[in-house]
């Protein structure tokens, strides 16, 4: 049933602590490229991230990374990088030192110029012999992914790597995470922001409340998701005639007029997408833009959460 | 790798505030022994008695014991508490060299702690190195029992996040009232191991142990085998995650 | 309730502020002596893991054990044997026996009781509600010292039941022993509040628990060890007053002071037990419980100024 391709395969994945079950009946596999693993705070994203890193043994189900079982597996490690959530380093280290002692413990041949590699890539080289006790968020980050790099991994865990970064950090960091991916490096990263995975990812998870709620392109979840409202934001040469024009329809729930625009509610994306070329026509109006106003993950998430 | 992990340990024990506190508890069976020797009434000769009951006093009940719980139980738990023990586990080294390094560092911090401190307090009270050689036998008991409490501390903290509390109720309630009370209980005491070594290594009357010299090697040797054996088999199934 | 008010004042209407109902409490408060009931009440229960995980309750309750595992050996060997007036351990001696037990559970509940606070940050959520800083304090230490109570003067009293039930006339017995009831409570509190005010000022400039309990543990045994040494040791009559930086000798006094049982003073006092080593110093009876009270006071008092200082 493996798949020989997939370097990461989750299957039927649930875990419990006590009573509270903190991941439910989860699986998917993962292919080269960038996934986001998106959820509200306590959806069990850092369970499963935990799970597939293997410090959390699954109550039920199998994960295996790169063909092996992820859980007591600490040989995984040479081919899998992790960055974990807590802020917490070795604060009386410099990030160089800290990368470097990475390196040697990955037993690399050549620790300091992995290390080196390691800091350019997350451009740091600036305070790399600092202490990171005295380090901001930012370059915290920076640090830990630095060392998750040193030995080059085929897989790539991130938890939550962008918190605390700045927007020029987040834009150089998701560069390098692109560039890693187009090496053929598997990156699954976790974030509770949106605009973050929808920036950076090809492949979204989205996880509520323990369970799977979604997995695949984003803008393909939203257009399965047909029995939701859709809203579309129109400028017309005349908004009042075309929103006339559209009521009488009947898939279209609501009509809004605002200074400038025509705000559309339908309850049917593809009737409605059918249909407004020909009521655009028949009210005589010309249709200067039409745009589906929610196509952002946010609104597919908030959707799903609310669900 | 074993080298990086080595000094990543010892920068974390010995760089902080408690180990320099802790230095300064050792100070304080050297500067007894020294009130003892220019101000006591030690009379003529070697005072074995006083010397012994300094050493077993501050060196092997408490010093020892001390130093081996601060050390031993945050070689490890400190790095567990803080959440820094991920990177260390993030890479592919065997966790049975993880807990032999952590013990072998808190071991010798103990050492370094403890083992002058016997030394001199035996040289100071008894005017120079005796001819009974109890400055060796205090000597050499501490290095064991240093060795024995850090890594069955070590391994405890592989247990529970609580080891410092359940190594002090041992230490100073098991060792110090049950050992005392039913002699049978010898064998799962690392204190007696520690009066036995010493016992075995000087003739001096009041140097007393319930094992004898080979008994207490014997029983030191499963002890650390033992919680080498725990602790490698706990931190192999060692769970990181937001506890519910 | 809920309705909309434009914001007074305010130039350009743009801005707005809802009212959605939201209410401050107008009923009557309890004030102060109530938060500081409270805040009491809750250490105790957590000094005996009430409300808590199942970790700190079998600490505390195997210390508890642990203090009372004398007098129920006594209680056993009483109901066991029939002789009249047999003591396996006599009142004075007992918070002697059990003296390492007692600082153990003064370094854990106070480390727990004042750590906690401080790791988790509550200390300055404590000290913006009607919690005075001295109140905090002053809870706390009495927290410890009433949570002692059950490690010193329970045992006592059950050994003092026991005994009265174990003897061949009881009321004879308690007849004869009734002057021992208030001695059991008087040397007890004492205890109690020299240990309770003690561990919660040790722990109280501790930054981590694990810390704080240690150096409860390392102040209490280590003043005990050399205090004991270097009295023995050293033939000098000024060394009587090191007793005093003692606790542990100091409280003993006290105690064996108020049993009226201060061992007579012989030439191997010096050398021998602490009880000994205590009526060697050869100050009035009355200087130990004395002194126990004002270790209690002046920890106290620093306990209150060293909250006062920081949050």
């Amino acid at each position: 049933m493996a798949s020989e391709a997939a370097r990461v395969e989750v299957q039927n994945v649930s875990r419990w602590y006590g009573d509270v079950v903190a991941v439910n009946d989860i699986s998917f596999t993962l292919e080269p490229g960038i996934t986001g693993l998106l959820g509200p705070n306590g959806a069990g994203k850092s369970t499963l991230l935990h799970m597939i890193s293997g410090f959390l043994r699954p109550s039920v189900g199998v994960i295996s990374v790169l063909g092996a079982t992820a859980w007591r597996n600490p040989e995984m490690f040479r081919r899998v990088g992790l960055v974990p959530e807590r802020e917490s380093v070795y604060s009386f280290l410099g990030a160089r030192a800290f990368a470097e002692a990475s390196a040697r413990l990955h037993g690399l041949p050549d620790p300091e110029d992995a290390a080196r590699r390691a800091i350019a890539r997350v451009e740091l080289e600036d305070a790399q012999d600092r202490a990171m006790g005295g380090y901001s968020k930012g370059m915290r980050q920076r640090a830990k992914i630095a060392a998750a790099l040193v030995h080059d991994p085929e897989v790539l865990v991130l938890d939550e790597p962008f918190n605390g970064t700045d927007p020029r950090q987040r834009l150089q960091l998701m560069e390098m995470l692109r560039r890693m991916a187009a090496e053929g490096c598997t990156i699954l990263f976790s974030s509770h922001i949106l605009e973050e995975v929808e920036r950076l990812a090809e492949n979204v998870l989205v996880i509520v409340n323990g369970r799977l709620a979604a997995s695949g392109d984003f803008r393909q979840i939203r257009r399965l998701m047909t029995d939701r409202p859709h809203t579309f934001e129109l400028r017309t040469s005349d908004n009042r005639a075309l929103a006339a024009a559209l009521v009488g329809l009947p898939h279209v729930s609501a009509v809004e007029l605002t200074d400038s625009r025509l705000d559309v509610r339908t309850t049917d994306f593809g009737a409605f997408t059918a249909a407004i070329a020909a009521a655009v026509r028949d009210s005589g109006v010309t249709l200067q833009q039409l745009r589906p106003a929610d196509e952002s993950l946010e609104s597919v998430f908030s959707y799903l959460v609310g669900s | 790798m074993t080298l990086t992990l080595l000094s990543l340990t010892a920068h974390q024990l010995l760089g902080r505030r408690r180990a320099i506190l802790i230095a300064l508890l050792a100070l304080i069976p050297v500067g007894v022994a020294l009130l003892i020797r220019f101000a006591g009434d030690t009379g003529d000769g070697p005072a074995y008695e006083t010397a012994t009951d300094t050493i077993v006093g501050f060196v092997f009940l408490l010093l020892l014991p001390i130093g081996a719980l601060v050390f031993g139980t945050s070689a490890l738990g400190s790095e567990v508490e803080d959440g820094t023990v991920v990177y260390l586990l993030a890479h592919p080294i065997a966790r049975w060299r993880v807990v032999v390094v952590k013990a072998v560092v808190a071991s010798a911090a103990t050492i370094l702690l403890t083992a002058p401190a016997a030394l001199l307090t035996a040289v100071i009270i008894l005017g120079g190195f005796d001819e009974e050689s109890l400055w060796w036998a205090a000597t050499v008991a501490t290095v064991v029992g240093s060795v024995v409490y850090s890594t069955l501390f070590v391994g405890l903290s592989t247990v529970t996040s609580r080891a410092l509390i359940i190594g002090l109720i041992y230490v100073f309630v098991w060792e110090a009232f049950i050992t005392n009370l039913f002699s049978g209980t010898r064998w799962v005491s690392v204190r007696e191991y520690v009066e036995g070594t010493a016992n075995a290594l000087t003739p001096v009357e009041s140097v007393t142990g319930k094992l004898d010299g080979q008994e207490a090697a014997i029983a030191s040797v499963v002890v650390v085998a033992a919680s080498l054996i725990v602790g490698t088999w706990f931190l192999t199934r060692f769970e990181i995650g937001e506890r519910a | 309730m809920a309705q909309a008010e434009p914001t007074p004042g305010s130039g350009s209407a743009t801005g707005t502020i809802y009212d959605l109902g939201y209410q401050a409490y107008e009923g009557p408060r309890r004030g102060r002596g109530y938060a500081l009931w409270s805040l009491y009440v809750l250490s105790v229960r957590n000094a005996f893991g009430i409300g808590r995980g199942a970790l700190p309750k079998a600490m505390a309750f195997t210390l508890l054990l642990f203090a009372h595992a004398l007098a129920i050996v006594q209680l056993i060997l009483g109901a066991v044997l029939p002789v009249d007036e047999f003591e396996f351990v006599t009142p004075e001696d007992y918070y002697g026996l059990i003296q390492f037990i007692l600082v153990l559970f003064v370094a854990a509940i106070a480390s727990d009781l004042v750590g906690n606070d401080r790791r988790t940050n509550t200390l300055s959520l404590y000290f913006s509600r009607p919690i005075e800083r001295d109140d905090y304090a002053l809870a706390k230490i009495a927290a410890l010292c009433s949570s002692l109570l059950a490690l010193t003067v329970l045992p006592q009293l059950l050994m003092f039941a026991g005994n009265a039930l174990g003897a061949s006339d009881g009321l004879d017995w308690v007849r004869d022993n009734a002057d021992e009831l208030p001695r059991i409570v008087a040397s007890g509190a004492l205890l109690c509040l020299a240990f309770g005010s003690l561990g919660i000022l040790i722990a109280s400039y501790a930054e981590r628990r694990a810390f704080a309990m240690i150096s409860v543990i390392a102040i209490f045994l280590v003043s005990f060890t050399v205090v004991g040494v270097v009295v023995s040791e050293i033939d000098n009559e000024q060394m009587r007053w090191a007793i005093f930086f003692s606790p542990l000798h100091v409280v003993d006094g006290s105690t064996q002071y108020i049993f009226d049982s201060l061992p007579e003073i012989h030439a191997d006092s010096r050398r021998g037990e602490p009880s000994d080593q205590v009526a060697w110093a050869d100050f009035p009876g009355y200087v130990w419980p004395i002194a126990t009270f004002a270790f209690a006071v002046v920890a106290s008092a620093l306990v209150v100024r060293r909250y006062r200082g920081s949050v």
